[in-house]
Order: structure tokens, then C-alpha cells, then sequence
């Protein structure tokens, strides 16, 4: 008997149209337990050396995990993973919403996609059975209009859909795939891979979730959120991310102007407060979770921004706001929307909006360029006319799709040094001079500029909570403090971080680290650990490592752009830029502390074995 | 003197609930440290303090008429 997951891992085959399942067996799930482990393995077992991210033999992964479906809060999420378009390597991102926790009610722990489909398709799962279905009639249609086609077609309002809108259908690289109109899996260009495949939508409906090993326990679990939330997550039950921005600038946290400038001036306009006084309309939640901390946002004048595609979360808010130099908090809301609508990673979409802003103003481009739009910092017609532009790949919206990082290639000059990104993915909106933790995270996380598994040192700069003491950190460090004691702290958050990925589990929720453990003994009936949870996270980080090796990433990869080598020209962090060597020196010593190769990063056989992952040797450089 | 302090984040649950401000009557001389004292905060649940658009430290002096804003630690997520 197997609790949590039905050992049934959907395999579809869009080039021939064959539907098959892998059962892979109990130890394949403590191995891997789901999400983000489950993706690693696919990727490294079915994805074939050097191939194009575009072309038929990518593989695409849907992955939700063991606790997916259960009654607790953050449980309802999936994980997506593919060969990314933007950094030739390994992408995952998680997402929330309701599809995760409804494709394990329609019986599967995951789907691996290969192959490519003649014409528009979409899958239809329900209760075991799978149908590919013709989507030539949905085919360029936005999200909101596509989900309810599919549900008015199939016939029934609970059909949940994850899918790509017009910017996935156009490969803008850094298209992501939207469940339930307003979540992301936004990171990497998932959606740009999804329409590669001509993979329209996934529809699932269910109606059995996987039997838990102690359904007391786990509904005891889900009890004490809901009886407890407000004292743990106050804030983001009332406003959701993106509070207090004008602490954040005055610290330099938040990006303004490509990361150029350090402080921006209009931050309460753009924060998550003023969302709610003004254009929000209430807060919505994820399966089975209590805080509710989605944002819904109304604008009827001067853009219509529709409820149902929800509100601006704090990436959104910076990388369209500060960091494109707008206060206008409504324009801000709109490109939310658009990027829901089109399946566009906001973060990418206005970090590489930012790059062409700053390339706009240092003549990089010209009006003659940009079809007179005055692309300059702050102007937010601007703005959201370009996005159109990279949605449809138009005139400059079509080097622009390309992300910041080839745009600058095809820009040429020095456009490169307005790039801000590591590996070709665009950074998340949190300062790497201020969090110099996160700014060792960014430059070595398998997946680009990712904030989401990192440290953000300034939760720890005054005071250590109990979840960081049960991984061994003790004591408050300074924010700008890169020491090897700093860089042990990262790799441990990390692992820790990426173990959650595995269990879908979502990183707003209050959840301590031995609760994680406590929840998954409940629902597997596991015997488990936080160490099995801490070498888990390892493993999997080790795995990525390998697979961007074999797809030709090096160390030199992990490189932080030279930006952030100088100060800000304004603000807390214009004296204070990064120092190169000092972030070699944490690279390097997080390479030994991961037990790779202290110059390039490759994992050992040492480690593989230790991680019992000894066939992940066959993907490495041959020593 | 009179002293309003906005708090920010989950600093907002030593407010009344509904209320955005809380206004103390201090001694002459008070500082931040002072008024962050009287409404019970912790050592280290405060991570920055601003008036008037500048970072101030716990020993600065408060004026009357003073708006004090108090932030939480930036995060990136819940903690571990």
C-alpha cells in the first residue's frame, strides 16, 4: 500500500500521439518524492544530449508531490520543468493555484510530455483517462477566453487548466505556463517550450486524492494553519506580497531603473498598501489554504484590468514598477494582466523591459527602433505598448522575446552590460549588494537568477528564528557578509529550499522545517528525517548541476553581471558594491562544500554515490 | 510630545485590528528605541526605522509632531 502518490507518471508522446504510464516504484518516490526531483529525473533520463529546447525531442514536465492534494495550506502546487530556451540548461518553477492538487485527484503524480504535435493540441485528463484533443480553435486565443472554451466544451466550471497563451505560441523564450488565470510557473520559458509542442492546454478533473498514511494527523496539521495564521502570516493574509516598499528602497532592496539607481521615490505607490486602497477588490486563495494571500485587483479607467486574472505579486510590482522607473500603479496592474493573459514571466518581461529602457536612453536604441515609442525610464504607455510588441514577436518585441540576454547580443555594442541576469534568466527583484547570500544564490543556482531557493540574508540580519536554528544557524549575520560561514548558511537554506520544491510545498506558508517532516510522515506513512529532506534537496541540486553540465554550462556561468562590482548611483548601497574576488572565493567554496570539483563545478562520483545517484555518472565529462 | 508610529508587515498585529497608526504622548527627550519599547516589540522584530524618508537608529532623538515608520526584516519567502 502507498501513501500520498499512486505511482503513476503520465507519459505522453505528442509526435506519434502515444499515451503510456511509468510505475516507478516506492524507492523511485523516497528517492525523488515529486516536483522538483521528479523533473531532475526526467530531464537527465529522457532528454536527449544537445537538443534544441524548441525542437520535438525536449522533454516537459508536470510535476506536482506527495503532500499535492492534501487538506493542508500550500499543497495545492505543481512544479514544470523542461530544457529552458533562455539558459540551454535546466528550468523549474512552481506554481500555485488549483491544478497541481486537481491532477492527482484525476490519478496521476506527474506528466512527462516529449515530442511535438502537428497542429494545436490539448490534453484532457479525468479520473484516469487521458484524450488529446484538437486546439486549432483556441490556438492564439488568450488565456481567460481558452479556459472557458475548454470548460464550456468538456462541461464543467471545476476543470482546472494550466496552459500557454499567445506569448508561449510565439516562443517569447521566457513564456511560462498560467494555471488557473493568475499563477506562473514563471521562471525559465516552460510556456515558450509548451508552445514549441504545440501543447495548447492541460485540463484535469478528479474526484480521489491519494490516501494518506494518517489522515488525523494531516488534518490536524491543516486545522492548526487555519487556527493559527494570523499570528504566523498576518501580513499576507491583509495585503500579500509586496508590503513596506518604502523600507525596502530606503535599504536599497528594491530594483529601480535596471538596478542602476538604489532608491526609488514613488515605492508607497507601488506597494502592496496602496493596492489595497485603491484598486483591490479582495484577496483569493490556493487549494486548501487558509491565508489567502492572492491579491484581486479592478481598474476600469484609463486600462481595463479584469478580476479575474488577480493581482500584481511583489516581483511583479518591482519589475514593472521600480525597476522600470513607474509609479503608476494601475499600468503596473495592466501588465500584470497582460502577462497572464499571454503566459509572460513578469519578472523576465520586466527586467528585459528595463534592459531595453536603459539601452533607450543611452541611444542603444532609437525611436526608429522602437516605432516612436519614447522607451525611456517611467513611461508607462510605453511600456505596455512593447509588451504587446514581445507578445506578438513585433518589430522590436521580437528581439526583445528573445530575453535580455540575446537581445543585447543582437542590440550589439555594449548592451550587454544593461543585461541583468545570470545564465540568460532575468533576476528577481531582491538587491544582490544588499543580500549577499542571495547574490552567491543567483550566481549559482542550476536555473539563472533565481530568488526563490536563496537566502535573503536580511531575515537574519537581527535576530535568528527557530526554523534556521534546526539547520544549525545560530546566530544573526550581517547582510553584506559573504564569509565561508555565509556561503555553509546558503547551501544549507538551498538544499532545504529545494526540498520544499520537491514537496510542492509553498514558501509563503508558515511552515517550519519540522513541520515539513511532521506533514510528510503523515501523508506517506515515511519514517523520515530533516536530514533525509536536507540530502534530498542536495541530491537534486546536484542532479541540475549535472544536467547544465552536460548541456555545456560551465563555472563560468556562474557569474554575477558587473553592475553589481559598482555602487548605485543613489541610495543606502551607492558606497557598497559587491567585490568580485570575494564572490569567486564563495563560488569556489560552495563548489567543495557541494563535494564537485572545486575549480569547474562538476559533481564527483564521490558525491553521486553518496547521493545514490551513481547513474547521473553517464552525463558528466568523462575524467 | 506627541508621536504617531506606522507599522509595517506583521508588525502591524501589535496594532489594534483595522488600525494603520498608533499615536503615544512620550516624555521629552523619548527615542525610537523608547516608543518601540512602549508598544512591546522585541529585540530583533524590528529590522528598520524611517522618518522622514531617512534610516534612523534607536537613539535618535523624537520631536513632537514626529511619523515613525517601523519596518519588519525584508524576506523572500517564509523562514526555514
Amino acid at each position: 500500500m502507498t501513501y500520498g502518490y499512486w505511482n503513476k507518471i503520465l507519459k505522453v508522446d505528442l509526435s506519434n500521439q502515444h499515451i503510456g504510464v511509468d510505475e516507478p516504484g516506492d524507492i523511485f518516490y523516497r528517492r525523488y518524492f515529486g516536483g522538483a526531483g521528479v523533473v531532475a529525473y526526467y530531464l537527465l533520463k529522457e532528454l536527449p544530449r544537445g537538443v534544441d529546447a524548441f525542437g520535438p525531442d525536449n522533454v516537459l514536465v508536470f510535476a506536482p508531490g506527495v503532500l499535492t492534494g492534501q487538506p493542508l495550506g500550500g499543497a495545492g502546487r505543481n512544479c514544470v520543468g523542461t530544457k529552458s530556451p533562455l539558459t540551454g540548461g535546466a528550468a523549474k518553477s512552481e506554481v500555485g493555484g488549483f491544478w497541481g492538487a486537481e491532477l492527482k485527484r484525476a490519478g496521476y503524480d506527474a506528466i512527462v510530455i516529449t515530442g511535438r504535435s502537428e497542429h494545436p493540441v490539448y490534453l484532457w485528463i479525468h479520473d484516469g483517462e487521458v484524450e488529446i484533443r484538437d486546439a486549432s480553435h483556441l490556438w492564439g486565443q488568450n488565456t481567460k477566453e481558452t479556459q472557458e472554451m475548454i470548460r464550456s466544451e468538456l462541461g464543467d466550471r471545476l476543470i482546472r487548466v494550466a496552459q500557454v497563451g499567445p506569448g508561449g505560441e510565439n516562443r517569447v523564450r521566457f513564456a511560462c505556463v498560467i494555471n488557473d488565470l493568475k499563477e506562473a510557473a514563471g521562471r525559465g520559458g516552460t510556456g515558450a517550450v509548451m508552445g514549441s509542442k504545440n501543447l495548447k492546454a492541460i485540463a484535469v478533473r478528479g474526484h480521489q486524492t491519494p490516501e494518506a498514511a494518517d489522515p488525523v494527523k494531516v488534518r490536524e496539521m491543516g486545522k492548526w494553519l487555519a487556527a493559527n495564521y494570523e499570528k504566523l502570516a498576518l501580513a499576507m493574509h491583509e495585503y500579500g506580497t509586496g508590503v513596506a516598499l518604502q523600507g525596502s528602497t530606503l535599504t536599497g532592496n528594491l530594483p529601480t531603473r535596471n538596478f542602476r539607481d538604489g532608491y526609488f521615490a514613488a515605492a508607497e505607490q507601488i506597494s502592496a498598501e496602496t493596492v489595497k486602497e485603491t484598486i483591490g477588490v479582495g484577496m483569493e486563495g490556493c487549494y486548501a489554504c487558509p491565508i489567502r494571500c492572492k491579491k484581486v485587483v479592478k481598474v476600469d479607467d484609463p486600462y481595463n484590468v479584469d478580476p479575474a486574472y488577480g493581482g500584481p505579486e511583489y516581483e511583479t510590482l518591482a519589475s514593472f514598477g521600480s525597476n522600470c522607473g513607474i509609479s503608476d500603479l494601475k499600468a503596473v496592474a495592466m501588465a500584470n494582466q497582460l502577462c497572464n493573459a499571454y503566459s509572460l514571466d513578469t519578472i523576465s518581461a520586466g527586467g528585459t523591459m528595463a534592459f531595453a529602457m536603459e539601452c533607450f536612453e543611452n541611444g542603444l536604441l532609437t525611436l526608429e527602433d522602437t516605432e516612436g515609442l519614447e522607451l525611456r525610464f517611467g513611461n508607462a504607455p510605453a511600456m505596455l505598448k512593447m509588451l504587446e510588441m514581445i507578445a506578438r514577436r513585433r518589430g522590436l518585441g521580437d528581439v526583445l522575446a528573445e530575453g535580455s540576454r540575446i537581445a543585447a547580443r543582437r542590440i550589439g555594442l555594449d548592451a550587454d552590460r544593461y543585461s541583468l541576469q545570470v545564465k540568460g534568466v532575468e533576476f528577481g527583484m531582491h538587491e544582490p549588494r544588499l543580500k549577499r547570500g542571495l547574490g552567491l544564490g543567483y550566481a549559482v543556482a542550476a536555473v539563472g537568477a533565481d530568488h526563490g531557493t536563496g537566502f535573503h540574508d536580511t531575515m537574519a540580519e537581527q535576530r535568528v528564528g527557530e526554523g534556521l536554528k534546526t539547520l544549525g544557524i545560530l546566530e544573526p549575520m550581517r547582510a553584506d557578509d559573504l564569509s565561508y560561514r555565509k556561503v555553509g548558511v546558503f547551501a544549507r537554506v538551498h538544499q532545504l529550499a529545494i526540498a520544499r520544491d520537491c514537496l510542492v510545498m509553498c514558501t509563503f506558508l508558515p511552515w517550519n522545517a519540522q513541520q515539513l517532516v511532521d506533514m510528510t510522515v503523515a501523508v506517506t506513512g515515511w519514517k523520515t528525517s530533516l536530514w533525509e529532506l536536507m540530502l534530498l534537496g542536495e541530491r537534486v541540486i546536484t542532479m541540475n548541476r549535472a544536467l547544465n553540465v552536460r548541456e555545456g554550462l560551465t563555472a563560468d556561468d556562474d557569474r554575477l553581471p558587473e553592475r553589481f562590482f559598482t555602487g548605485t548611483t543613489e541610495g543606502a548601497l551607492s558606497n557598497k558594491p559587491m567585490n568580485r574576488e570575494e564572490v569567486e572565493r564563495a563560488k569556489h567554496a560552495y563548489y567543495r562544500l557541494m563535494g564537485w570539483d572545486p575549480e569547474t563545478g562538476v559533481p564527483t562520483p564521490e558525491k553521486l554515490g553518496e547521493l545514490a545517484i551513481e547513474w547521473v555518472e553517464e552525463a558528466l565529462p568523462s575524467r | 510630545m506627541r508621536v504617531t508610529a506606522k507599522l509595517y508587515g506583521d508588525l502591524r498585529r501589535r496594532l489594534p485590528k483595522g488600525e494603520e497608526s498608533i499615536t503615544l504622548v512620550l516624555p521629552v527627550g523619548a527615542a525610537v528605541g523608547d516608543f518601540g519599547r512602549a508598544i512591546g516589540f522585541e529585540d530583533g522584530e524590528v529590522w528598520k526605522v524611517s522618518i522622514d524618508g531617512q534610516l534612523v537608529e534607536e537613539d535618535h532623538a523624537l520631536r513632537d509632531g514626529d511619523t515613525v515608520l517601523f519596518f519588519p526584516p525584508i524576506e523572500g519567502g517564509s523562514e526555514p
